[in-house]
């Protein structure tokens, strides 16, 4: 301990003497299985930088910036703003399918992925020399052939990873994921951007620029360019700096919306050999085959924002701790709905200890809901560049949430309209 | 200077105790202090790799206690407003002559003030050390130290008094 001389030695004995109190018994425990989670996070990260990190970049243009920009429109840039908006809205409402090339740079490394998706949430990744993956969202399952990032190239792993969530790879269910997607979230919560016309390889754009809150866990970026094109309305590049320095860069090039995909364009067929198997612990579901699973009927919208449809039901008694995320889940389930690629889930899990968001983000704004099987419950709307669009509420058993491409008032909409249902 | 796991362990262990009485004295809750505590050594170890020595490892590592403390205030006032939550009633090893009257003082401080004097008078930081922690400058910290000494220190007269008499 330190002296300071102008310290209050004699209140401080006095404070000193109060009770401290001790940890509950299970606390080091608890810490120890947390920080395993963040050790297994990180190797896996490094393990599969190659591959993931391209897939949630792709979720990252591709899901997430539709949910818009600021809504104020008191001067001609947030007008300009609400028209690429607006733009942007459009072309990941309407569009059935996307494909093109991914840039992305960060800390002198560059990789290329070759992407495409469809409005069913299927995706495939394509890293030359690293490897490849597809997702099935009707399924949950991931299969993917890799090369050893760490061993710097050697054969090919076969993996099949069964049991993702609704929201799969690329959204909602890796703490780190949602930081990369964040930044370009940042879109949201922003309430001045600045917008400008630019023409980028001879074609008419959009360049918004928008401070962000730095994010010391990922790039530290105090800002973000975003290109859009102004014919598609789809975004074409990204960039994050702080303090003046780039940090990181994002591009799609050979951007195709809608095109003709070969019919097998999201299977993937691997060679004679070991095959790698892990399992997160979703199960696709119907409604009524929730409350068998987890021991609660699940929360259903009784209203959804204009086009969007239900699509996948997964759930899990017990969450698998390579699934990521900021604590094990139990109990979990989440109802997933889509508009085109855009998609937004209803979840719960069990409550563990204390309220905590589910999502793992920053403090957000508190209102009170009026209506639902949730009327009068206080939650919390989190829009904020670390994390996925969404809301919160805290039952005495639940945490329940909804999260995606929704606007502020939609996630209010949704979750006043929430019923529990088993059909 | 980057810190390895084992030096977080060691740095963690030798201060543990000191962060509960400041955890406990934000929160006022036994559970509260837990949940802030994993969250902020979480946090911290999350961000071991990014530690460059700028700051004291323990200015680092109090400064990343008291933001999850603030963290966790905010989210209470989903149920509970903050004020109703400074005002936490004292913990029953308190209860002894003098130290109740003296925790209930601490309490009804506002957060800021709280955390100053916990940091300077009873974890002995130096000014400038505690601004870092709590992200203010040297003399908002001596202007808070001022007014809550102000306070805890007429709370503490009463039993100096039956003390001496």
């Amino acid at each position: 301990m330190t002296d300071s001389p102008k310290r209050d030695q004699e209140l401080g004995a006095a404070l000193l003497e109060l009770e401290v109190p001790e940890h509950r018994v299970d606390f080091e425990r608890e810490l120890h299985g947390l920080l395993a989670l963040e050790r297994h996070r990180r190797r896996r990260l490094q393990r599969l930088r190659w591959i993931v990190v391209p897939a949630l970049a792709a979720a990252a243009i591709i899901v997430v910036l539709l949910v818009g920009l600021p809504r104020t429109a008191s001067s001609p840039s947030t007008a300009s703003a609400a028209r690429v908006q607006a733009k942007m809205r459009a072309a990941f409402a309407q569009a059935h399918a996307l494909t093109g090339t991914l840039v992305f740079a960060t800390a002198g490394r560059r990789s290329r992925a070759k992407f495409a998706l469809n409005a069913r949430g299927d995706l495939r990744i394509e890293i030359p020399g690293t490897g490849t993956a597809v997702y099935d969202a009707a399924t949950g399952v991931v299969r993917s052939l890799e090369r050893s990032a760490s061993l710097g190239g050697g054969p090919l792993f076969a993996s099949v990873t069964t049991g993702y969530p609704p929201t799969g790879p690329g959204l909602a269910s890796d703490f780190t994921q949602r930081e990369l997607t964040g930044a370009v979230r940042s879109l949201l919560a922003a309430r001045d951007p600045r917008v400008e016309p630019v023409t980028v390889e001879g074609r008419a754009a959009w360049r918004v620029t928008l401070a962000v809150a730095p994010d010391p866990s990922l790039f530290e970026a105090d800002r973000v360019e975003v290109t859009v094109d102004r014919e598609t309305g789809m975004p074409l590049r990204a960039v994050w700096t702080a303090r003046g320095k780039a940090r990181a860069s994002m591009r799609v090039e050979d951007l195709r919306v809608d095109p003709r995909l070969p019919s097998k364009e999201f299977e993937l067929a691997f060679p004679p050999g070991e095959v790698l198997h892990q399992d997160l612990a979703y199960r696709r579901v119907s409604l009524a085959g929730v409350r068998p699973l987890v021991g609660y009927q699940p929360f259903v919208p009784g209203t959804l924002p204009d086009g969007y449809r239900s699509a996948e039901i997964g759930a899990a008694r017990q969450v698998s701790p390579a699934a990521g995320g900021e604590a094990p889940r139990r109990a979990a389930v989440e109802v997933s709905f889509r508009r085109g690629l855009q998609q937004f889930v209803v979840g719960s899990q069990a409550r563990r200890g204390g309220a905590h968001d589910p999502l793992g983000g920053p403090n957000g704004e508190q209102v009170t809901l009026h209506g639902g099987a949730l009327d009068g419950a206080r939650a919390e709307i989190v829009i904020d560049p670390r994390t996925v669009p969404h809301l919160w509420v805290a039952t005495p058993t639940l945490v329940v949430f909804v999260a995606g491409d929704l606007t502020r008032d939609e996630l209010i909409e949704v979750v006043e309209s929430l019923q529990r249902r088993t059909h | 200077m980057a810190l390895d796991e084992d030096e977080f362990a060691a740095l963690v262990a030798e201060h543990d105790r000191a962060l509960r009485g400041l955890a406990f004295r934000v929160l006022g809750d036994r559970h509260a202090m837990d949940d802030a505590l994993q969250d902020a050594y979480v946090k911290a170890f999350r961000a071991l790799p990014r530690f460059r020595g700028r700051s004291s490892a323990r200015t680092w590592l109090y400064r990343i206690v008291y933001n999850a403390c603030i963290d966790h205030l905010r989210r209470q006032r989903t149920h509970a407003q903050l004020d109703e939550v400074a005002a936490a009633a004292p913990d029953a090893g308190d209860a002894v002559a003098g130290r109740a009257a003296l925790a209930a003082a601490l309490a009804a401080l506002p957060v800021d003030q709280r955390a100053a004097v916990l940091l300077v008078d009873v974890q002995g930081f130096a000014y400038p050390e505690a601004a870092v922690v709590l992200d203010v400058r040297v003399g908002t910290i001596a202007s808070r130290l001022s007014r809550g000494r102000e306070t805890l220190r007429a709370a503490l007269a009463p039993s100096r008094k039956g003390a001496e008499g």
